[in-house]
């Protein structure tokens, strides 16, 4: 499995941010979604949606079940990207740098008690 | 002869000169011609001279009164900044920087004395201030004016570090202050020791990579320590509830 669209996602919401843009899009795949859930319930991203290469409706963010675009079929499954809603405050991006910890230099790999130490701020390396 | 000539002149005065002299003494009485409340204004105007004008200083001088500041930067000073000559003068204020400059120009070398002084009161206000005269005394009271005058509020997580790790970058000094346990104490070179002793920070630890230029380093310094961003902010900005562990669960026994 790869990880260099990871690195592209980390680079791509750098400048989206540093460019100040509302909606950014991102190549639809189960780890790009899980990263984004991720993000979107640590607080820095505001909506996460799927849509087709050009940006959805307002109404589509609020309700995505609302919309038929956003049925997912066999037919449009390949044109699928995530969107991914981008937040701003006092006039500074909140996703401000977003970098890959294991890189292809020095991979990194941590079990469940090595990240309890770090979530729980014992070590920060 | 000379009373038999005022005799004479009197008895001159005949009838008809009479009138003459009766008119000259009615209009020499102002009160005839003029009308006024108060008399002694009015026989005032009798005479041919000019009244006396009242005496009074010259406004285009100003004289000090006892025990009062004449320097009129002074005044401004305390005037915008609030304070008294008390709160000035507990203030902290140290030069860091003291150089002679030379401006070559077609006279010749003209030398200044340029003074970087930092000022503040120990709890959370610190200000730079940058002074060049020809005169020592000039700059650095200029230095000390300007340094009190950008006095900022710097933030302190528990007033006594600052918040996480901060970097500042002036010219070619790049600096990196990182916030430490209580009981650390402030390790670093001797500007930043200064600038946190007059900020009111007793726990910091400063990394300074590349130049060490002292004019430079004091002013990264600065910038840094007003780049901190707060928790608080950041939760905001997040949408997130922020509570502070160390203070919450373990008591600040941690």
């Amino acid at each position: 499995m790869s990880l260099v669209s990871l690195a592209h996602v980390c680079s791509h919401l750098q400048n989206a941010s540093k460019a100040r843009l509302g909606l950014t899009s991102i190549p639809s795949t189960n780890l790009h979604l899980t990263l984004a859930h991720a993000l979107q319930k640590q607080g820095f991203l505001s909506s996460v949606t799927r849509a087709g290469p050009t940006p959805p409706a307002p109404e589509m963010i609020a309700d995505p079940s609302s919309s038929p675009e956003a049925e997912v079929t066999q037919a449009n499954i390949a044109s699928r990207r995530l969107w991914l809603g981008l937040k701003y405050w006092n006039n500074e991006p909140v996703l401000r740098k977003m970098w890959m910890v294991s890189k292809p230099t020095k991979r990194i790999w941590l079990n469940h008690h090595d990240l309890g130490v770090i979530v729980r701020g014992r070590e920060a390396g | 002869r000379a009373r038999l000539a005022a005799e004479a002149e009197e008895i001159t005065e005949g009838p008809a000169e009479t009138n003459e002299v009766e008119f000259l003494k009615f209009a020499k009485d102002p009160r005839n011609l003029f009308n006024a409340k108060n008399e002694a204004a009015l026989l005032n105007q009798a005479s041919e001279e000019a009244q006396e004008l009242p005496k009074m200083a010259d406004p285009g001088l100003r004289y000090a009164k006892e025990g009062e500041d004449t320097d009129p930067h002074m005044i401004r000073l305390l005037q915008t900044t609030g304070l008294d000559k008390d709160g000035m003068r507990r203030l902290r204020i140290k030069n860091l920087v003291l150089h002679r400059v030379v401006n070559q120009t077609r006279m010749g070398k003209i030398s200044s004395i340029y003074f970087l002084t930092i000022a503040g009161n120990q709890n959370g206000l610190l200000g730079i201030g940058e002074g060049k005269a020809s005169e020592v005394e000039d700059a650095r009271r200029q230095a000390m004016m300007a340094a009190i005058r950008n006095m900022q509020p710097v933030p302190r997580y528990e007033g006594r570090t600052i918040f996480g790790e901060v970097e500042g970058k002036v010219g070619a000094v790049e600096l990196k202050l990182s916030t430490r346990p209580p009981g650390f104490g402030v390790r670093c070179q001797h500007l930043i020791f200064e600038m946190a002793r007059a900020a009111g920070i007793s726990d910091l630890a400063a990394r300074v990579t590349r130049s060490r230029n002292k004019m430079n380093t004091v002013k990264a310094t600065f910038q840094a320590l007003m780049s901190q961003r707060l928790p608080e902010d950041i939760a905001r900005a997040r949408g997130k509830k922020l509570v502070d562990v160390r203070n919450v669960y373990y008591g600040g026994n941690v």
